[in-house]
């Protein structure tokens, strides 16, 4: 008897032991807190701007500016930067962060402790940044991660965003409207189901007024609504005010602020798309009628294209890059458009457009008969980048349509030719 | 407790005839309890007897003149003595045998020290231990399975795959990587301590087994001695405090046998910062013996353990934090430390055997198991924010340089990041607050959590069944055979663990919705289930991905070993057949025609032969040869080229074939016990497949390698030299050459098929496979009569090489950007790590109560000179920006490591009635 109480003893002794130490606490709930700020603002946006002079202005004084977030990087066409506009200005911040959409909503109101920070200036516009001393020459560059949340201080949670100014006229467009917030009514867009913005480049697009006045529409090629068509018909669209240079710009926050009747139809849709970013020819095919040279793959400064000279051999050569084939009887209003880019010698009427309903799809396209489709706006030298615009292709029918681009030289006239972002788009039936 | 028994007994005898033989007596006890112990087999030469119920024993016609006695017993280790035989009535007295669990007890036993050094935030690193439970008769195997497992040493560099470990006779090793998880069974000591270990390539009668050998823990309720043992252990390593109890009746007079234990570790931080081990186990073993030929026995276990991982860290991290112990993984939340990688185990399982001896001379023994596994490893997942890990690199001063490419960077905002991660916990750690703030603002704007901790199971089913028949045909030859049969499932899904604070998550790809933004397929792209669109996930929700992996396979076996005066020989065959597929749950929208329902079904052949002769010169000397042919099938978790996302098999999918041999040198002698090998193993066609996200190209990339081929050779010294009579000398060593010998073939495959798999040539023939490949030990053990043990050893490790990435291996890889010959070989070079030494000791006392408690202390120290620099692990860091940086961007992505632990104590008490 007296062994199992001393047996039970030291099990109830250590389990009790054990049960104290071993209960793991569950993770206790963090309560979130609203922000708010003690200070108050002491300047205003537009006495800020109108004290820069020029160059990298660093701030040493105890400037407090406040105002309310207009744009952010939430769907990837603004990058590092931040629009905020108070009654009387607007202004943006370059800020080393990405995703600050997560803390700084639109209609986040915001103080900035300016003290340590500098202004600068870009294509005219200004802004806050940071100084740096780069090799001497300073510049005002994005604020770093570390510093943001020394100077940037949310005051209470997002509420509206400032009411935007309605613009009938872009002639309106002063300089008191830069970066702020405006509605553009009554526009229409100058390349209807263009898509806002290529994959590899930031795209412009033209608006016009019914004056007949013309804005760029900027667009990131990391908006993530970058694939979507321009509308049709006309409409309003709300968006931030900028120039650069002499140019006036504009650039939407999502497709939100695109107020139309008529968006694109999404039966509108890529029947090729080829950018040759893969590292090949990507869908296209290539056959030399004559020489030893071909079209291949090329890469220059981030941007992918199919190339052709007949440089290497130094004799004649006839290439052809010819395209899959496409069912044109499925589709009603296509239309082709592609860059292109080219330098040496006499290009004129190197470079032609043919199609064809009748090429077998492999070996050479000599058998087949193909229509050259003509006049088309091309590259005229210096490896500027041209585009062709939209070539009309809905009075071709059939249903297994190819088409080639086609590159002759001769060995005493020997230009280089590159061609990029072939597209040939149309609406489905 | 070896005592130098040197026996000069006279006995007068009337007779002095021709007495030639005579009788040696006498009576063999535990040396812990003093009780006697029966069944020990007692043997000089040819003749045996055992011991009775009393210990007693008595040894006939013995020849006079110079004798060895051996004492053999399943529970103890063998005690052998020269004797000189007298005329008439040798009384050797008393023999105090050691049980081989005293050995263990030191730093408490094998498994969960073990386990303890691997709490890491690789899984592959978890279960990778050599949990070479060996006898520990072989100073070798003991030595590098408990003090060489602090620095990773895997025996002959082998990886865990190549051991087998059974469970009463159920293969317990992974059925999808192949290793053994001793954490299964982790808390269990005193019950998995009987086992049987067969090393390297020699014969076993329960297994075909594998390279590495073979170790089939005993777990019959039978064979346990009757014990009630509780025990109280506090250490400083990944838990701090342990308590076990174990009650076992051993085989009663009704022929029931029960054996129960069970046992909790815990700890709220362990060894490495923000560490947390909260750990149960239990264990019930039940056996009846029917007659004298049927047994009949039952088991069942589960060790359910959640743990906080360590992340492994580059050096700039562990100096900017002081310490070679940080972890990136936890943070502050309302004041207590909260880990973001929890680690939950569980894998109960059942056993049920059947012993038939059929006749004398023939047993069957026959098993069937079942298991279950619940694991899950949880992650912090966010959607189009800042990453919420402390040691991104944009985070880090280095960064900053990668950040100003190619200018250099900023001197104010380096210092002003270093002294915030010096001095700020909440940037050198996660800011759990911030993640709740950012859900909360997403909450108002009615959007989805930004974000939210994950976790990833993989849950396992399966069912085996193994039989194996040993016949004694004559004196001479023993043949087994046997066939085990297997059926696996594991569910592979993620769930949400905490919204934290947020309100909802959607089930899409958010890295696809980002790369086919402008593609009018895009939003079906982006989808992780094609059949539940955009689906609105909360917390408990399976979602991302989800897919079975199933196996099945079969295995026939026969061997045949052959008993001689002077050599023994064995061969052995086995076949197999194993068939697996994955089970697609969800259609991915990448890859929709190939991830829902199941793939082709892969079906492998495979067969392998072994043999070995050991020639015994006399007897203390042997000579000892092995060869093995091995063809295996591939392991399931290799095979797939992205199994989360799609069906798709690696390209060249095929089995490996590998070859082994060793020679052996052993002497066995009173005084010295030693061992000597040389070996080599090739290892022919294996597989490898490494996943990680590349930050240039944004998406997840996936390199699967084929025509792996790898050679280890080398030398392994196990000696154990008995000094006096008290103190004994051990020295042990191994010299390793374990190298790749192949350029392995490379698919490498963009997860957001953006662009198509190409196929590159890996450049790393003759790379160093990792881990130490030196490892030695001298120590040297004193035991004193009066029950106290103390134990000091001085190891060093060294040739280590830190794992390396293949990607850099490649003419794509270095051609990125134009490089002189010695910035290629600093790419492409394999780092060799710093090696060290540790000094280990420990001090045990046993005291025997009057009322037969039996009262256990121990205390060991290892590393006692705080060696905090031994690199024990790591890898290299993927990412890396030659095509930006060109020569600046050298050395940006440095690798990431772990230390072993410095100083770290166990002090333990047991209480055994």
């Amino acid at each position: 008897m007296k062994k199992i109480n001393l047996k039970i003893t030291f099990i109830l002794l250590i389990t009790a032991f054990a049960v104290i130490f071993g209960c793991i606490k569950k993770d206790k709930d963090i309560t979130p807190n609203i922000p708010y700020v003690n200070f108050e603002s002491n300047k205003s946006i537009k006495s800020l701007i109108d004290g820069y002079v020029s160059g990298v202005d660093t701030i040493k004084e105890d400037w407090i500016i406040k105002g309310i977030v207009t744009a952010n990087d939430e769907s990837g066409n603004f990058y590092k930067t931040l629009y905020i506009q108070d009654d009387s200005a607007a202004i943006n911040i370059q800020i080393d962060r990405t995703n600050m959409y997560n803390a700084f909503k639109v209609g986040q109101l915001v103080y900035i402790k300016l003290q340590g920070l500098c202004i600068g200036s870009y294509g005219g516009m200004v802004q806050i940044g940071f100084p740096y001393t780069d090799a001497g020459s300073p510049t005002c560059g994005r604020i770093p991660d570390i510093f943001v949340d020394d100077h940037l201080f949310r005051d209470d949670m997002p509420g509206n965003p400032p009411a935007p100014k309605l613009i009938t006229n872009f002639n309106e467009l002063s300089d008191s409207l830069k970066g702020k917030l405006v509605k553009l009514t009554g526009v229409v867009f100058e390349t209807p189901c263009e898509p806002y913005s290529l994959d590899y480049s930031a795209t412009s697009n033209k608006i016009i007024d019914k004056q007949g006045n013309v804005i760029e529409l900027r667009t990131s090629n990391y908006a993530n609504f970058r694939g979507k068509g321009l509308p049709i018909d006309t409409g309003s669209i709300v968006g931030i005010y900028s120039i650069y240079g002499t140019t006036k710009q504009f650039a939407i926050r999502d497709l939100n602020d695109v107020i139309f009747d008529s968006l694109c139809p999404s039966s509108f849709v890529n029947m090729v798309n080829e950018s040759f970013a893969s590292g090949t020819l990507g869908v296209f095919k290539q056959f030399s009628v004559l020489g030893t040279d071909t079209w291949k793959y090329g890469e220059h400064s981030g941007k992918y294209y199919a190339q052709v000279t007949g440089y290497d051999s130094g004799t004649a050569n006839e290439d052809w890059l010819i395209s899959p084939s496409f069912n044109m009887d499925a589709y009603y209003d296509e239309s082709l458009i592609f860059e292109t880019a080219t330098k040496y010698d006499n290009p004129s009427g190197t470079l032609k457009l043919f199609y064809s309903n009748d090429y077998i799809g492999t070996g050479s396209p000599v058998a087949a008969n193909w229509t050259e489709i003509t006049p088309i706006n091309l590259s005229t030298g210096n490896f500027a980048w041209v585009s062709s615009g939209n070539i009309n292709f809905s009075t071709i029918s059939g249903n297994k349509v190819y088409f080639a681009l086609t590159y002759t030289c001769t060995s005493t006239n020997i230009p280089t030719w590159e061609v990029t972002n072939i597209r040939l788009r149309g609406k489905k039936n | 407790m070896r005592k130098f028994l040197l026996i000069v007994i006279m006995l007068f005898t009337t007779g002095f005839l021709n007495a030639q033989v005579s009788k040696v007596t006498g009576t063999v006890l535990d040396s812990e309890t003093g009780k006697p112990v029966t069944m020990v087999v007692v043997s000089i030469g040819e003749l045996k007897t055992t011991t009775d119920e009393k210990g007693n024993f008595e040894l006939l016609n013995i020849p006079i003149g110079n004798s060895i006695i051996y004492f053999t017993n399943e529970d103890y280790e063998v005690f052998t003595s020269p004797v000189i035989i007298a005329e008439g009535e040798n009384k050797i007295g008393s023999v105090n045998l050691k049980t081989k669990s005293t050995t263990n007890t030191e730093g408490g036993g094998l498994s969960e020290v073990n386990l303890s050094t691997l709490d890491f935030d690789d899984d592959n690193k978890g279960q990778n231990v050599s949990g070479l439970l060996h006898s520990s008769n072989d100073v070798f195997t003991s030595t590098a399975s408990y003090t060489f497992s602090a620095a990773y040493f895997k025996v002959r560099g082998y990886d865990g795959e190549n051991s087998l470990t059974y469970m009463n006779n159920i293969l317990v090793n992974d059925a999808e990587n192949g290793r053994t998880s001793w954490s299964d069974w982790g808390g269990l000591n005193e019950v998995t301590r009987n086992k049987e270990s067969i090393n390297g390539l020699s014969a076993s009668d329960f297994s075909f087994g594998g390279i590495g050998g073979v170790t089939n823990i005993d777990t019959r309720a039978s064979h346990y001695r009757k014990q009630n043992k509780l025990s109280y252990a506090f250490t400083n390593k990944a838990y701090t405090h342990r308590v076990m109890y174990t009650i076992s009746t051993g085989l009663m007079k009704n022929n029931w046998a029960f054996t129960v234990s069970g046992s909790k570790r815990f700890a709220s931080e362990g060894y490495v910062q923000g560490t947390f081990y909260d750990a149960y186990a239990f264990f019930g073993a039940a056996e009846k013996k029917i007659n004298e030929n049927h047994s009949i026995a039952f088991t069942f276990y589960g060790a359910p353990t959640k743990k906080g991982m360590q992340a492994a860290s580059t050096k700039e991290v562990y100096e900017l934090a002081d310490n070679n112990y940080y972890n990136a993984n936890w943070g502050y939340q309302n004041g207590q430390k909260r880990n973001a990688r929890i680690k939950t185990t569980n894998e109960p399982t059942f056993i049920l055997n059947h012993y038939w001896k059929i006749d004398e001379k023939t047993k069957l023994t026959t098993s069937l198991g079942y298991s279950f596994a619940k694991n899950g490893y949880t992650a912090i997942n966010w959607y189009n924010a800042a990453d919420p890990r402390p040691d991104y690199y944009r985070y880090l001063p280095s960064g900053q340089i990668y950040i100003s490419l190619p200018n250099p960077p900023d001197p104010i905002v380096m210092s002003a990041i270093t002294e915030a991660w010096e001095n700020d916990v909440n940037i050198r750690q996660i800011n759990w607050d911030r993640l709740y703030q950012t859900n909360f603002n997403a909450n108002n704007a009615g959007k989805q959590a930004v974000y939210i901790v994950e976790n990833r199971h993989n849950d396992q089913n399966q069912i085996s069944f193994n039989t194996f028949l040993n016949k004694e045909m004559n004196e001479h030859l023993h043949i087994t055979g046997g066939f085990e049969l297997r059926k696996f499932t594991s569910e592979n899904y993620k769930t949400i663990e905490d919204l934290l604070g947020g309100q909802y998550w959607v089930d899409i790809d958010q890295y696809s919705q980002r790369d086919y933004a402008s593609d009018t397929n895009g939003t079906s792209i982006m989808q992780n289930d094609l059949n539940n669109p955009n689906r609105v996930v909360k917390e408990g929700d399976i979602f991302g991905y989800n897919y079975n992996i199933n196996l099945n396979t079969g295995l026939l076996w026969g061997q045949a070993e052959f008993t001689y005066n002077k050599v023994d020989f064995f061969f052995a065959a086995n076949l197999s057949g194993t068939q697996f597929w994955r089970e697609g749950k969800m259609k991915n929208g990448v890859n929709p025609d190939n991830s829902y329902g199941n793939s082709e079904k892969k079906t492998f052949v495979n067969y392998a032969i072994k043999g070995g002769v050991t020639y015994k010169i006399t007897g203390h000397h042997y000579l000892v040869g092995n060869l093995a042919y091995i063809n295996k099938p591939p392991l399931a978790n290799d095979a797939f080229i992205s199994s989360r996302v799609k069906n798709t098999f690696i390209s060249g999918l095929t089995s490996e074939t590998d070859i082994s041999g060793d020679i052996s040198y052993i002497l066995k002698t009173p005084f010295i016990n030693t061992r000597i090998t040389i070996f080599q193993t090739m290892f022919k066609d294996q597989l490898d497949v490494v996943h990680y996200y590349s930050d240039d190209y944004k998406t997840y990339i996936n390199c699967s390698m084929t025509g792996v081929n790898k050679t280890h050779q080398g030398f392994e010294l196990g000696s154990e030299i008995k000094a006096t009579k008290t103190i004994s000398l051990i020295a042990v060593g191994a010299w390793g050459n374990y190298r790749y010998t192949s350029r392995p073939t490379a698919t490498i495959s963009w997860e957001n098929g953006l662009k198509p798999d190409k196929t590159e040539t890996i450049y790393t023939k003759y790379f160093y496979v990792p881990g130490p490949q030196i490892a030695g030990s001298f120590g040297i053990k004193y035991a004193h009569p009066k029950f106290w043990w103390v134990n000091v050893n001085i190891n060093y490790f060294d040739k280590m090489y830190l794992a390396f990435s293949p990607v850099r291996r490649t003419t794509e890889t270095v051609t990125q950007s134009v490089f002189t010959e010695s910035e290629v070989k600093q790419i492409t070079d394999q780092e060799k790590l710093k090696g060290g030494y540790t000094i280990d000791a420990s001090i045990s006392k046993n005291i025997r109560l009057k009322n037969n408690i039996n009262i256990n202390l121990n205390l060991s120290v290892n590393n006692i000179l705080d060696n905090q620099n031994l690199i024990t692990g790591g890898y290299e860091q993927t990412r890396e920006s030659y095509a930006r940086g060109g020569s600046a961007s050298l050395g940006l992505f440095p690798p990431k490591y772990f230390y072993g632990y410095g100083r770290s104590y166990f002090l333990s008490v047991a209480f055994r009635i």
